[in-house]
């Protein structure tokens, strides 16, 4: 794995190129296109490629023709789409176990919940969570404390059996900016992910920190109301998580004007999600009598859609890290860099905070109130797991292979912050 | 916009120009992570608390905490370790853990060092290392990287600590600098006090304390109020004084001090058992017995404490072994030794005074001032009774033996201690030469170690001529108490034969065949023989003895 890219992948304009804008007719062809989860009542299968309007293509969801292939174990799945899933399949038998087996380590896992409907970019995340950390000395604002060469991860199937995990297998698909399936509940598992670094009065003392994650389908098991079988897992999976992320694309809660039907319908049914995972993880609170403080950050997914109203905040937040990854990644290697990180990722999330109390949408206004579990208001992120124009841009063919391999892989923006959120909760890393 | 369309109008507010911009001023914490900047913090107000009490040469040698520094040094410690221990399992750079066990060790080393040490450099540094510790407090608490404390907690910590800590630093710096400078003007004060102190009561017309014994008293009693206080003696002292300036103006006030007791030990001045007329016991002829003075005893304590308070004042002023270790204190240690020279020699004819030496040995530590602990019976026997002129002494037996009566007449007033008394026993007339030698008492005053009487008549001589030659020389020793009376008959007898043999170098002969002096000795000088009889052991008062010796010419 490697983030040996040069800045000069920057130069070729994305998203405002208009020769990669799929042709109308094409568009159109698409999205007549009856949907697969239509048809076959289970989880959402890709759809299409649309442009949210002429300034270029929006990355939404692609169609897949290819047939459903067996799960494999590890790497995590990509580049097929889940099939659709009949209800007779959804059973308790196929969920894998809520709780892993501890590999032997002494540490204890500090459970972190990524949660979030259907297609908002959770296992993107998780992913690219997972390539920053292994990323050495550019692990951005956790460079400076974690243990270079020290990070692992394992992954549970659905026998319940623990193995480790080659990260270069893990991440190898997202360097290679392959498209992850949509997770179907038949290919949820948990991961763990082991990150070392130094403690002790003299600071060789190597500690650990196991973030667990539990990748669930968002239409199998996020949105769906709790049952008896989705409910051990609900309890299990994130009942003792401190740390909860919430995952919601950011165009989603502030759509820009002029969005496509298409679009505005997607929305509605990420948004109507999203209320029901929070419903889901307030009723499994409630009904266990859960009051302990949780540290919830809603990351806002996709922050380099341009589907999104927050084109300013797109800019000096997103695109300006994607247009010099490496100088921040550099800066972020010291404390200073880090704290003025952190500072200015305050002053994003008390922006965002602003843009949803002056929110035209009485649904979206009432998200950071209704993520508050006693932990204090909510770390708002914009995030960018993926760059969703680079991706769809390499599955349209538009750059030859040579070209491809020299832009790079992938740039994760602010996907770490999370984690250090993990890390603070459990070790108070900043003091 | 169409009221329908639920597109966002972005509010832009307060944004970041991008991910790592810093906001000026407002930035001011962001310039590390706070496990980070508060350990710089903790650093600096370290590094400003012990400059902010080492500045001034005052603060640098007058800081003194208002108790003991152990009890900030402890704290200081503890606190440094606990520290130590609930941010051992924290992440991150090596830093803040290291400058968190240096704190933690050097604060240990100070708790070691402070209660052996006690400088305005270590209490100094017991506050700077627990202002520093106290810095580190906010490591405690737990902060999300969302929080303003994120970037604030250092700058506010280093605002709050410095504004509780330097106010009250400079509060105990003051104080304790005021307190020191008290310490120096007091003690100037309290050596120019008792300077004119002691001139004043050297100023007392000494020479009739015995009139007015109660006043006498009352002038005594003033010396012995006074003392020199111990911070003389104390190196830091003077090297406060020389802070403050005042070195020159504390030894002036302590030579002061010693002029005025060598000017008050002068015996032209001062009070003496020689200048009273009642012996300490007398024998009373009706009676049949001796009798003590009622009054001797008081007269003698005056003189005796008179001069055992100026040589207390004087010992009080001696620097001793701390002189090294300070210039203002050498000096005034040169000044001392000079002073005590002269004090010495002031001493020296009140030494030399058969009747009046004994007020030397009141003072402290005599061996040290004059060379002896107390006055040999052999020398004192050799101490002239004339302080001038005629070298006539008590165990200068020919002398004495031969010195006509007119002599011993012109000798009245002379002599130290001696009172002259003509008498009638019968319808014979006789004339004493009554001379008293002392020793300190058990108390204050003194009492009586010999006497020696010159006796003029003889029965059945009626009348007195002024070349009529002494009968004989009486002396009487009171038996110490406790003492054999032979044992100090043999030493008594040993001094006296000693004592003559110095002053006549003739042949000196025992009484008997033992060829001991102690029952009488005889001295052949020509055709004559001075004799010294068997001494006797008599009836003193109370329920003391005395040897009665007695010498006369035989032949």
């Amino acid at each position: 794995m490697s983030q040996d890219h040069d800045e000069t992948q920057n130069t070729y304009d994305w998203g405002g190129d208009e020769s990669h804008v799929l042709p109308s007719t094409a568009r159109k062809r698409e999205a007549e296109t009856p949907r697969p989860e239509a048809e076959a009542g289970g989880e959402a299968a890709p759809t299409a490629w649309e442009a949210a309007d002429d300034d270029g293509p929006i990355l939404v969801s692609r169609p897949e023709p290819a047939p459903p292939e067996p799960v494999p174990p590890e790497p995590m799945p990509t580049a097929r789409p889940a099939p659709p899933e009949p209800a007779a399949r959804r059973s308790a038998a196929r969920l894998p176990r809520a709780v892993p087996v501890d590999n032997g380590t002494k540490a204890a896992a500090e459970k972190v919940g990524i949660v979030g409907g259907k297609a908002v970019g959770k296992s993107y995340l998780f992913q690219a969570m997972v390539y920053r950390t292994a990323a050495g000395d550019q692990s951005g604002a956790l460079t400076y404390y974690l243990d270079q060469g020290a990070t692992n991860l394992y992954s549970w199937t659905q026998s319940g059996q623990e193995r480790s995990t080659t990260l270069k297998d893990f991440v190898r698909n997202y360097e290679q900016w392959e498209r992850l399936d949509q997770t179907s509940i038949l290919t949820q598992r948990w991961y763990r992910l082991r990150l070392g670094y130094r403690t002790g009065i003299f600071g060789q003392q190597r500690s650990t920190l196991d973030i667990e994650f539990f990748d669930g389908s968002g239409e199998g098991f996020f949105q769906r109301p709790i049952d008896d079988e989705t409910e051990p897992i609900w309890r299990d999976g994130y009942l003792e998580a401190r740390v909860m992320v919430f995952c919601l694309p950011l165009w989603v809660a502030f759509p820009r004007s002029g969005l496509s039907a298409d679009d505005l319908e997607e929305r509605d049914d990420v948004l109507t999600g999203f209320q029901q995972v929070v419903q889901n993880y307030t009723d499994v609170r409630e009904k266990y009598g859960r009051t302990s403080p949780v540290r919830t950050i809603l990351a806002l997914t996709m922050a380099d859609d341009r589907r999104t109203a927050l084109t300013k905040l797109q800019d000096c937040w997103v695109k300006s890290f994607l247009k010099s990854p490496r100088t921040y990644l550099r800066q972020l290697r010291k404390g200073r860099g880090v704290a003025r990180y952190l500072d200015n990722a305050r002053r994003v999330s008390e922006a965002v905070r602003h843009e949803f109390s002056e929110t035209r949408d009485p649904m979206v206004g009432r998200i950071p109130s209704s993520l508050e579990f006693r932990g204090g208001e909510p770390w708002l992120i914009p995030v960018s797991a993926i760059e969703g124009s680079r991706l769809r841009h390499r599955e349209e063919g538009h750059v030859d292979a040579d070209t491809w391999r020299r832009l790079g892989p992938p740039i994760p923006v602010h996907v770490e912050l999370p984690i250090l959120v993990t890390l603070c909760e459990r070790d108070n890393a900043l003091l | 916009m169409d009221y329908l369309d639920l597109g966002h109008e972005e509010q832009a507010k307060n944004l970041p120009r991008h991910p790592l911009a810093s906001h000026g001023v407002w930035s001011l914490g962001s310039w590390g992570l706070p496990a980070a900047t508060l350990s710089f913090v903790s650093l600096a107000v370290f590094a400003v608390v012990l400059l902010f009490l080492q500045v001034t040469a005052g603060r640098r040698a007058l800081f003194r905490l208002p108790f003991d520094s152990l009890l900030l040094a402890l704290p200081g410690a503890l606190l440094a370790w606990f520290l130590l221990y609930r941010c051992r399992g924290r992440p991150g750079r090596h830093f803040p853990r290291y400058w968190l066990l240096f704190l933690a060790l050097f604060a240990t080393l100070l708790v070691v060092w402070a209660p052996f040490a006690d400088l305005g450099l270590v209490h100094a540094l017991v506050t700077a290392t627990l202002a520093a510790a106290l810095a580190l407090l906010p490591r405690l608490l737990r902060f999300r990287p969302d929080s303003r404390l994120t970037q604030g907690v250092a700058p506010l910590c280093l605002l709050l600590v410095l504004l509780a800590i330097l106010p009250a630093a400079g509060w105990v710096a003051s104080r304790s600098i005021g307190l020191q400078a008290d310490h120096v003007e007091g003690l100037i004060r309290r050596l120019r006090y008792a300077a004119a102190e002691v001139t004043d009561v050297a100023a007392y017309d000494w020479s009739r304390f015995a009139d007015a014994p109660d006043a006498s008293a009352e002038q005594v009693g003033r010396l012995a109020a006074l003392s020199v206080p111990s911070l003389i003696r104390d190196p830091e002292v003077w090297d406060v004084a020389a802070v403050l300036g005042r070195d020159d103006e504390l030894g002036e006030a302590a030579e002061e001090l010693l002029d005025a007791l060598v000017a008050a030990v002068d015996p032209t001045v001062t009070p003496k058992t020689s200048a009273v007329s009642e012996p300490a016991a007398w024998w009373d002829p009706v009676a049949r017995e001796w009798q003590a003075s009622a009054r001797f005893p008081r007269w003698s304590a005056i003189a005796g404490s008179y001069h055992r308070e100026l040589g207390r004042l004087l010992g009080e002023l001696e620097v001793g072994d701390s002189a090294a270790e300070s210039a203002p204190l050498l000096a005034l240690d040169g000044v001392y030794k000079q002073r005590r020279r002269t004090f010495q020699e002031a001493l020296e004819p009140t030494l030399r005074s058969w009747s009046d030496h004994w007020m030397v040995f009141t003072m402290p530590r005599p061996a040290t001032l004059v060379g002896r602990a107390g006055m040999p019976l052999a020398e004192l026997l050799g101490t002239p009774l004339v302080a001038a002129g005629e070298p006539l002494a008590p165990a200068n037996l020919w002398r004495l033996l031969r010195l006509p009566l007119s002599h011993a007449r012109e000798l009245n007033g002379k002599t130290t201690g001696c009172h002259p008394r003509d008498y009638l026993f019968g319808a014979d007339e006789f004339h004493r030469l009554d001379c008293y030698a002392y020793a300190p008492g058990s108390g204050d005053g003194a009492e009586l170690r010999v006497e020696m009487r010159l006796v003029y008549g003889r029965r059945g001589e009626r009348s007195l001529t002024p070349k009529e030659l002494p009968s004989e020389v009486f002396f009487l020793f009171p038996i110490p108490d406790g003492e054999s009376s032979t044992a100090f008959r043999d030493a008594v007898m040993n001094d006296l034969a000693a004592a003559v043999r110095i002053l006549w170098p003739g042949r000196l002969m025992a009484a008997d065949t033992s060829g001991s002096v102690t029952n009488g000795f005889a001295l052949v000088d020509g055709g004559q023989t001075l004799q010294v009889h068997r001494p006797v052991v008599d009836p003193y008062y109370g329920d003391r003895n005395a040897l009665v010796v007695r010498a006369e010419l035989t032949s």
